[in-house]
């Protein structure tokens, strides 16, 4: 956010049928990040990757690449994209060689340099030996390298990849996220969406959750538990038999706790740091009866359940 | 759009499917050059001899008239060929996912389009200019007559009628692959399309009065190609193919080139636009459709 | 004829009658009569002169044959002979009955016996118009008669009309000139003039005889005619028939021959360059845009 954002949305939305896909969007996304786009099968990524691509017009609001606007200026806009769609497919007739040249001469690549970086990217995605082999031959994962390759021959600013690693083994998804881990050194910004959190937690600097078309929280890995736990590093629950509000007023009174909630039986505590001890003397200390305590780091699995939960 | 063509031609080229209509197209001209052989030899000098070659059916033969190239094989092969060249252009890209993938590449969107059309029309053209001019060198061989410059230009007339009318049938096709997401629903759609135009009409026509239904046949691309090329390729029918006249028993006087041509200026204008119409609805669908991979 | 006979029957009698006393010559003259009746056979034709009603057709007579003798109801024997002009047939046949008779016999007194004489003119070299005489003898050692019999021919006009060799049919490249030859025999019987040639021929043809025309030919006498047949420029190659004809003004000949058209050999080979071009040309396309 630091950077001038090369990928902004601003009250981006789409509406099928009057149903709201995608809902007031606000994206900022900066040269050389690697951002995720994550949230449940529904959430509105693929949507939103659209628009972006300009294969889609939005309902309102509007997204620019560059300063460019992907409805009025779509060629200006493909030109610094790559994309890699959902289920990428490829003419199963050629050989990957072929797949892409054919793309390399739609972005108006010479002859001589489209076969240099086709190799070289073959090379980088570990398909150099099955080059000549017809794509029909290829396993998902290989194909989803390819894809990869695919993204990369137009050297674009821009890499807009859409859930790739769905449907691979481990192994498969390893070598994928690896390469993707590299394409920032390679001059591309990378925004990829996924419904698998582990990967990105891995690979990405920043992600956006949306859910139910909304973007719901965006940050840096590290700063998202705070902004979902109401900006607290800790969440520590207590179960007590008195909540209420001496018991709050109790637990306020220690230091470092930055705000409670009661839920039921339960005390929310936020934190930046493990209070469980103090937290406990200051109950005791007050005769409130602590039944149990935990505590909890938000980590993105937390976040992401919620709003699988929610959605 | 070079790209894309060049890329589709290499397809088409490189596919079973249009080696086979290549022999196809090869077994027609040679099954159409034998029946003219039989019907033309020792039958004079008279009229348009060489374009005789192209409409001469075998005398006394059962069905003879299947094997003329000029109305009959041309009329029925051709739009198969169009619509086996164009039912599957958008589809397949479609179902192999492989259309997102081309979309996001800085080309306007109607060059995939146009680019797959075109390509799937000079397929279809080569085959109709091979066939024809392998009958005319073969023809040329057999009855040794050269022919006059009016019938090179009529004969260069037909091949443009004949690829026009192709054009519909590819248009038609690529049409229902705009449409229809299943391939085997537009192949299934073309067929139907092209059964009703080649056979449906006619019966159709012959049920409603005659007023209605030379109204009614003046959309059937088959019916209109028929009558061009009828026009065209045997002059010596005179105007009353066309025009409908009271039939005499009087031979017609041949139609002069210049005639002919306004006798079938109207069809060919027709049939350009009905192609075009069929162009253009599945150029405006392509184009304001969301192509989403899934 | 029959006056000399009477006549020298006439000079006997009376020489007779010269050697025999008149008293006794009186008395016997009755009987003498009687007895001396001279052996004699006559020959008499129903109708002695004919025309021909068609020619070459032969002629055919009708003759009754008499015999007169001494004895009433003897038979003889005549051998029957035909004089014609030289290559006339003859034949003579019973009035009932086709066997060829080369004699008869014939019965004094018992009336007359019908036979028929045949003679036919030559039909090659058909004889000159005219009169010709046929004379029929019977003869029987001493004892002969004849009839003579006239045959009158007008004259005929016919003609063959066939070509060299009997080849009836022949090959010709269009537009160009084939030669053919056709042989005119005149087999009538008197001299043909004015014979023309003409030809019945698809259209844009043309069929050329030299001699455009013939003077006269006589009876008897052949020519050949050169015809130049040259197909029309266009003519498709195949099959086509042609007729060939002569006429006089009184005959008319014609005869069809099968023309097998054949084309200048360059078009076939501006046919054979266009398929090698349309072969070059797919093998180029496919070399151009396939990938394999
Ligand atoms: N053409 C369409 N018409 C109506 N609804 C659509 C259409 N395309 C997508 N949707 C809906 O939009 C929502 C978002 O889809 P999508 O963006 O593909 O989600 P995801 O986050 O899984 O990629 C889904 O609920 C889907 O049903
Ligand atoms: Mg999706």
């Amino acid at each position: 956010m630091s950077l001038s954002a090369a990928v902004e949305t601003s009250g981006l939305s789409k509406a099928y049928d009057g149903k709201t896909v995608v809902d007031n969007l606000r994206l900022r996304i900066a040269e050389g990040e690697i951002f995720g786009l994550l949230g449940p099968n529904g959430a509105g990524k693929t949507t939103t990757i659209l628009m972006l691509l300009g294969l889609t017009e939005p309902t309102s609001g509007t997204a620019s690449i560059y300063g460019h606007n992907p409805t009025r200026e779509p060629l200006q806009v493909k030109r610094l994209i790559g994309y890699l769609p959902e289920n990428v497919g490829f003419y199963d007739n050629l050989t990957a060689r072929e797949n892409l040249q054919f793309i390399a001469e739609l972005n108006g690549i010479g002859e001589a340099e489209a076969d240099a970086r086709v190799t070289e990217l073959l090379d980088a995605v570990g398909l150099h030996d099955v080059n000549d082999l017809v794509v029909g031959k290829y396993s998902k994962g290989m194909k989803q390298r390819l894809g990869i390759a695919d993204v990369l021959i137009k050297r674009p600013k821009v890499a807009i990849l859409d859930e790739p690693t769905a449907g691979l083994d481990p192994e498969g998804i390893n070598q994928v996220l690896d390469l993707i881990t590299g394409l920032p050194e390679k001059g591309a910004m990378v925004i990829l969406s996924s419904h698998q959190l582990y990967q990105v937690q891995k690979i990405c600097h920043r992600v956006g959750i949306m859910s139910q078309g909304k973007l719901v929280v965006e940050g840096a890995l590290d700063e998202l538990g705070k902004k979902v736990g109401g900006g607290t590093r800790y969440q520590i629950e207590v179960e007590t038999t008195e909540p209420g509000i001496r018991a709050i007023a109790i637990i306020k009174k220690v230091k470092g706790v930055i705000r409670v909630e009661t839920k039921g039986n339960m005390l929310l505590i936020g934190t930046n740091s493990d209070l469980r001890a103090e937290i406990s003397k200051a109950m005791v200390n007050n005769n409130l009866p602590l039944i149990q305590m935990r505590i909890q780091t938000l980590t993105l699995d937390d976040i992401y359940m919620r709003y699988f939960k929610e959605g | 759009m070079k790209t894309v063509f060049r890329k589709e031609m290499a397809d088409h080229f490189s596919s079973i499917r249009v080696f086979i209509m290549f022999l196809l197209t090869l077994f027609i001209s040679g099954l159409a050059l034998f029946a003219a052989y039989q019907g033309i030899r020792g039958t004079g000098s008279g009229g348009f001899v060489f374009l005789r070659l192209f409409t001469t059916q075998i005398p006394d033969f059962p069905f003879a008239f299947l094997l003329i190239f000029g109305n009959f094989n041309a009329l029925f092969f051709i739009p198969i060929i169009g619509i086996i060249l164009g039912f599957d252009s958008i589809n397949s890209e479609q179902s192999g996912r492989t259309l997102s993938r081309i979309l996001s590449q800085p080309i306007f969107r109607d060059s995939v389009i146009n680019g797959k059309f075109l390509a799937s029309i000079a397929t279809l053209s080569i085959m109709i200019v091979i066939s024809v001019l392998l009958i005319s060198g073969f023809g040329l061989r057999l009855i040794g007559v050269p022919p006059s410059s009016e019938e090179i230009i009529r004969l260069f007339l037909y091949l443009v009628l004949a690829i026009i009318y192709g054009g519909f049938w590819v248009g038609l096709a690529m049409l229902f692959s705009v449409l229809f997401r299943s391939t085997a629903t537009s192949i299934l759609f073309s067929l139907f399309v092209w059964i009703i135009f080649s056979f449906g009409v006619f019966i159709v026509a012959l049920a409603v009065p005659a007023q209605t239904s030379s109204l009614l046949l003046q959309f059937s691309p088959n019916w209109l190609f028929a009558l061009a090329s009828g026009v065209l390729m045997q002059p010596q029918l005179g105007a009353g193919i066309v025009l409908e006249l009271v039939s005499s028993t009087i031979q017609p006087n041949p139609l002069s080139l210049g005639q002919s041509l306004l006798l079938v200026w109207p069809h060919l204008t027709l049939l350009v636009s009905i192609t075009l119409i069929c162009f253009a609805i599945s150029y405006i669908v392509f184009m304001k459709r969301e192509i989403r991979s899934t | 004829m029959r006056k000399a006979r009477l006549v020298f029957l006439c000079l006997c009698l009376l020489s007779l009658l010269a050697l025999i006393p008149s008293g006794l010559v009186l008395a016997q003259e009755e009987e003498v009569e009687e007895v001396e009746v001279e052996e004699d056979v006559t020959l008499e034709a129903t109708y002695r002169k004919l025309e021909d009603s068609y020619p070459g057709i032969s002629f055919e007579y009708e003759v009754a044959l008499s015999y007169t003798g001494p004895e009433y109801g003897s038979s003889r024997e005549f051998d029957l002979a035909v004089k014609a002009p030289p290559d006339w047939s003859t034949y003579i046949t019973p009035q009932y009955g086709d066997q060829r008779l080369l004699s008869i016999p014939l019965k004094a007194g018992m009336g007359s016996s019908k036979i028929k004489v045949y003679a036919s003119p030559p039909t090659f070299t058909m004889p000159e118009a005219g009169e010709y005489s046929i004379t029929l003898d019977a003869t029987s050692d001493e004892v002969s008669g004849s009839v003579e019999l006239l045959a009158v021919i007008t004259a005929t006009y016919a003609f063959n009309l066939i070509p060299v060799n009997d080849l009836y049919s022949t090959s010709a490249t269009s537009g160009k000139d084939n030669f053919y030859s056709i042989v005119i025999r005149n087999t009538g019987s008197d001299t043909l003039e004015n014979i023309k040639f003409s030809s019945i021929k698809p259209e844009g043809w043309s069929i050329d005889f030299s001699p455009e025309q013939i003077d006269e030919l006589s009876a008897g006498s052949l020519q050949t005619i050169d015809v130049n047949i040259k197909p029309a420029a266009k003519a498709i190659a195949g099959d086509y028939q042609i007729t060939l004809a002569a006429d006089t003004t009184r005959v008319t000949e014609e005869f069809k021959v099968r023309v097998t058209v054949q084309t200048p050999s360059i078009w076939g080979w501006v046919g054979i360059g266009i398929i090698l071009v349309v072969i070059a040309g797919v093998v180029f396309v496919f070399m151009r845009f396939s990938r394999r």
